[in-house]
């Protein structure tokens, strides 16, 4: 009986080795490393900007901005709160480029968030873009595949554009309207 | 002793799975059944046939498994889904939790333990700095949403500035969100002292004043989020957008409607997210691997209907499967019998879109990225294009 016992301990401890033995080897935490100051080589964005914008470029103009947060506050399915129409124009239309990169690219998730920024931002042209980015015409003839958009959104934001006196948005209006 | 075919598992968990595409090169000995063809090869087409190069008789698919970051609940929901869904149209598969970070990936590849992996842009960067070939050894199927990285910390935090010197968690060591924490912190040109460990302690050392803050990534579905902090004294730090951020991320919002117990009513916090992207590991052009995973990834893209439906994470919805990777100063491929299966499905030749696409590549690749003065030159060649649709 104890030789049972012990030949049945033996042979588990063995097996417990073994399978220890196959575990995957965890790396050693770098608990101690401080995080990464050195900029990364892959970034080569010529900026050294960091997380502050600078407050040297001339914002909007007042009546401009006054209508498109009227724009904005427009009832409709993107209830995304307003954070700031303050930032400088440029840094806006920079965001609308960005989206506009990101569109052609097809990547319509990545779009969508730089257009929202750049229209807060105060480029009402982005308004028209991200109706775009919800058009099922203008996704099927970007070749989009999966992804469906949503006629009620982009004539949301056609409409949000059109109240902003954005030209081009009265058009698209009317092509939803005709389909 | 456990065939390598099947899974090994200690406590519950998996420790070892030789994957189903492995096996061939390494372990030619192993003998397994032949298995049932659950699917049958698509009908080729010239375009297929040029970039898959596929065999006459293409090898019987396999079990696959995905693997996605325990730290990251949307990629592991995502996972989930990819194979419960090819799972439904026969392609057996399953989804795996475990590090995607570069070490991470680095070992899974290296003891066959997943055939497709959800992973961050950090991690490719990481991965493609270690080892240049890294993009074609793990090529795109597809990119998909980006996603939230969020900071917790006490009210007193008001800016991340203010976590400067701050010990502050990344998540489990050698996770993703670690990895995407690191450089983060080192974009917007904050030093921190961090610390890893799992989110739940995390937050407990947060609300016992040993941490200062907490970075989650994709943790949009966490309970033990969404159970924090309900007194009031936490809060997201906004991440404000600076040029610094603009070659990676993208910008993001967290509302109070996300987060009731973290940003005040009416309120949204402004950060940052981050690309998010499905590959397939170790699928090097040509091989035979790369084969039978291209084959999976078809039945994936002809199965995207069934990811749009209302159990499935919504994300799915904004998901482009044709969209071109964005890599910095990267070339990632595409799967070849992903490539192939886009390609089948384009739309005829638009040369306004076409002009389009240039013009934004031009600004994308020019020195310092898109200016504000480029958005003028794009907007007209977008207005020339969706003019001709009118």
């Amino acid at each position: 009986m104890f030789c049972k016992i012990a030949a049945g301990l033996v042979s588990g401890v063995c097996a417990g080795l073994l399978v220890f033995a196959f575990l995957p080897r965890i790396e050693p935490p770098a608990a101690t490393e401080k995080a990464a100051v050195e900029q990364p080589e892959f970034v080569k964005r010529a900026p050294a900007a960091k997380a502050t914008l600078a407050t040297v470029q001339p914002v909007a103009p007042r009546e401009a901005i006054n209508k498109l947060a009227s724009a904005l506050r427009a009832p409709g399915e993107d209830t995304t709160p307003i954070a700031s129409l303050t930032m400088p124009i440029d840094e806006a239309r920079r965001l609308f480029a960005e989206g506009l990169v990101a569109f052609a690219k097809g990547d319509v998730a990545t779009a969508r968030a730089f257009l929202k920024r750049a229209a807060e931002g105060g480029d009402g042209r982005a308004l028209v873009a991200l109706g775009d980015t919800y058009d099922p015409a203008a996704l099927n003839r970007l070749g989009a595949i999966g992804i469906k958009g949503d006629e009620s959104a982009a004539r949301d934001y056609y409409a949000r554009a059109q109240a902003a006196g954005v030209s081009g948005a009265r058009e698209r209006i009317a092509s939803l309207a005709a389909r | 002793m456990v065939a390598y075919s099947h899974p090994v598992y200690k406590n519950g968990k998996r420790v070892l799975w030789h994957g189903a595409w492995r096996g061939m090169g390494r372990h030619e000995k192993i003998q397994h059944p032949p298995p049932k063809a659950a699917i049958a090869p698509p009908p080729p087409s010239p375009t297929q046939v040029a970039a898959v190069q596929s065999p006459p008789q293409s090898p019987a698919l396999k079990p696959f498994s995905i693997l996605a970051d325990p730290d990251d609940l949307s990629a592991a929901r995502m996972s989930r889904d990819f194979a419960a869904v090819l799972t439904d149209k026969g392609a057996p598969g399953r989804a795996l939790v475990g590090s995607t970070s570069p070490t991470g990936l680095a070992k899974v590849v290296r003891t066959d333990m997943a055939d497709f992996a959800i992973v961050t842009l950090d991690t490719a960067i990481l991965s493609a700095k270690a080892d240049p070939d890294w993009p074609k050894k793990a090529p795109l199927v597809t990119p998909l949403a980006p996603e939230t990285i969020e900071i917790v910390a006490s009210r007193e935090i008001k800016t991340i500035s203010d976590l400067q010197g701050k010990r502050v968690s990344f998540g489990d060591p050698d996770s993703t969100t670690a990895a995407s924490a690191r450089l983060l912190f080192s974009r917007v040109g904050v030093t921190v002292d961090p610390s890893y460990e799992p989110l739940t302690e995390a937050l407990d050392a947060l609300a016992s004043s040993k941490r200062a803050g907490v970075v989650v990534l994709g943790a949009k579905e966490s309970h033990a989020l969404a159970d924090f902090g309900d007194e009031g004294r936490y809060h997201v730090v906004a991440i404000p957008w600076s040029p610094a951020l603009e070659a990676v991320y993208a910008p993001a919002r967290v509302t109070s409607n996300e987060r009731p117990n973290l940003v005040s009513a009416s309120d949204a916090v402004e950060t940052v997210a981050e690309p998010v992207a499905l590959v397939a590991l170790d699928a090097g052009s040509g091989s035979e691997r790369a084969d039978a995973l291209g084959r999976l990834s078809r039945v994936f893209f002809d199965s995207y209907d069934a990811f749009l439906s209302g159990e499935r994470d919504p994300r799915w919805l904004d998901i482009n499967l044709a969209a071109e990777a964005s890599l910095p100063s990267l070339t990632w491929p595409r799967l070849g019998a992903a490539q192939a299966w886009i390609d089948e499905k384009k739309v005829a030749s638009d040369a306004p879109l076409d002009a389009f696409r240039q013009s934004a590549k031009a600004v994308a690749e020019a020195s310092g990225g898109p200016k504000a003065e480029d958005s003028d030159r794009l907007y007209d060649s977008l207005t020339r294009w969706r003019g001709l649709m009118q």
